[in-house]
Parts: C-alpha cells; structure tokens; sequence
C-alpha cells in the first residue's frame, strides 16, 4: 500500500522541500470498515491530530474486513494518541462525517478513481506505481518540465 | 394480452439492469454515491506549499 511505505519519503524529499503540494482524499470502497476508518480520521481532524491518525491506522492494517477498523478498534486508537475519546467517541458514533467521505468518494469516482492508492500528478493519474522510485522518477519528471 | 405482459416485464428487467450499472457502488455498503447529501464536500488534508510546482492527489482506503 503505496501510503504506509512511501509517504514518509515522499514528505521529507518532496514536500518538506517546497517541491509538492501533497494532498489526501478519502476512497472508501471495500466495505463498512473503509467507511468507519476515513469517518474516523475526520473525528481525529476535528482535534487536530489527522496526520498522526492517518498514520495509525496505515501502521495497523492487517488486511480487509478483519475488524481491525471497526468503531471499538478506532476509539482504541484514539486513546493511543491521547485524543479526547469521549469527543472523539460521540463524533465516530454520530456518523457526522460520513457526507465528507461520500463527497471524497463521489468526487474520486467522478474523476476516475476505481482502486487504490490511485495517484494524480497535476491532475493525471499516474497510478499504479510499482514503488517509490517510480513515482519520485514521475515527481522529477514533472518537476523539470515545470522548470 | 400476453404479449404485452412479456413485454412489460423485459422493459422492468431492463430497467432494473440500468439501475443497476448506473447505481455507483459496488461494495454494498451504506452511503453509496446516490445519497452523498446535496452540497457535500469532500475532506481537506493537505501538506505543502501551495506554490509548490508540483501537485500530488492520492485517492485511499486505510484497509
């Protein structure tokens, strides 16, 4: 999964550095769980703590549908990054941020997206990438052709 | 008369097989494309400059 083993690389080399503009969106598409994860990162954002979140639950993934995202799991997670949990409890058991990762997803499906990770590079998909020095070769060429 | 309600049926299968390719998502999941609430927006995560030459959108599911 592109996120869990890229991303650190890429925002050290790439984004720290001034030279990509990173953005995440939600793709929620294998089941109940995707839902309750990306709703779940939504009530970690509301605390400030998406990217800590984020990387979380990449860390803990073991596989689909395995109950590793289900509600009780992702409080747990929350604990672990000393979030508010009874906030961060009554906002995953609200459902209030389902809309932000439908709107994610209508708008992935509606500019193409059919799997993930699925990349877009100034706005042309460039997935899939077999591993990271593909997409840093696909950042360098974008880069000189900017320059 | 039998024709017709042969017919009937045909045109109520089609339209059951239209709706059902045009329906969005495929997971049977809660909350497929068709009940995204009118005026939804989507999450902003973003790192970076803004001026950064280069734009990078990853599409994701954590599972």
């Amino acid at each position: 999964m592109f996120a869990r083993s890229a991303s650190p690389q890429l925002i050290e080399e790439y984004v720290n550095t001034g030279k990509v503009r990173y953005v995440f969106k939600y793709f929620p598409f294998l089941g109940d769980e995707s839902y309750y994860a990306a709703e779940a990162a939504e009530c970690a954002s509301d605390q400030g703590k998406f990217w800590e979140y984020h990387d979380l639950l990449f860390s803990r993934w073991q596989g689909e549908g395995v109950g590793t995202f289900l509600p009780d799991k992702l409080k747990a997670y929350a604990a672990e990054l000393s979030l508010d949990t009874q906030a961060f409890a009554a906002c995953l058991d609200s459902r209030r941020h389902e809309a932000t990762a439908l709107a994610d997803k209508r708008d992935g499906a509606q500019a193409g997206v059919k799997y993930t990770p699925t990349l877009f590079l100034n706005g042309q998909v460039i997935s899939p990438m077999r591993d990271y020095e593909d997409l840093k070769t696909k950042i360098e060429e974008a880069l000189n052709e900017g320059g | 008369m039998r024709t017709r309600t042969v017919a009937l049926g045909l045109a109520a299968l089609l339209a059951l097989a239209v709706a059902t390719a045009c329906g969005g998502d495929q997971d049977g999941v809660p909350g497929g494309d068709s009940t995204v609430p009118p005026g939804a927006e989507g999450s902003q995560h973003v790192l970076g400059s803004p001026q950064a030459p280069v734009e990078l959108i990853e599409y994701a599911d954590f599972q």
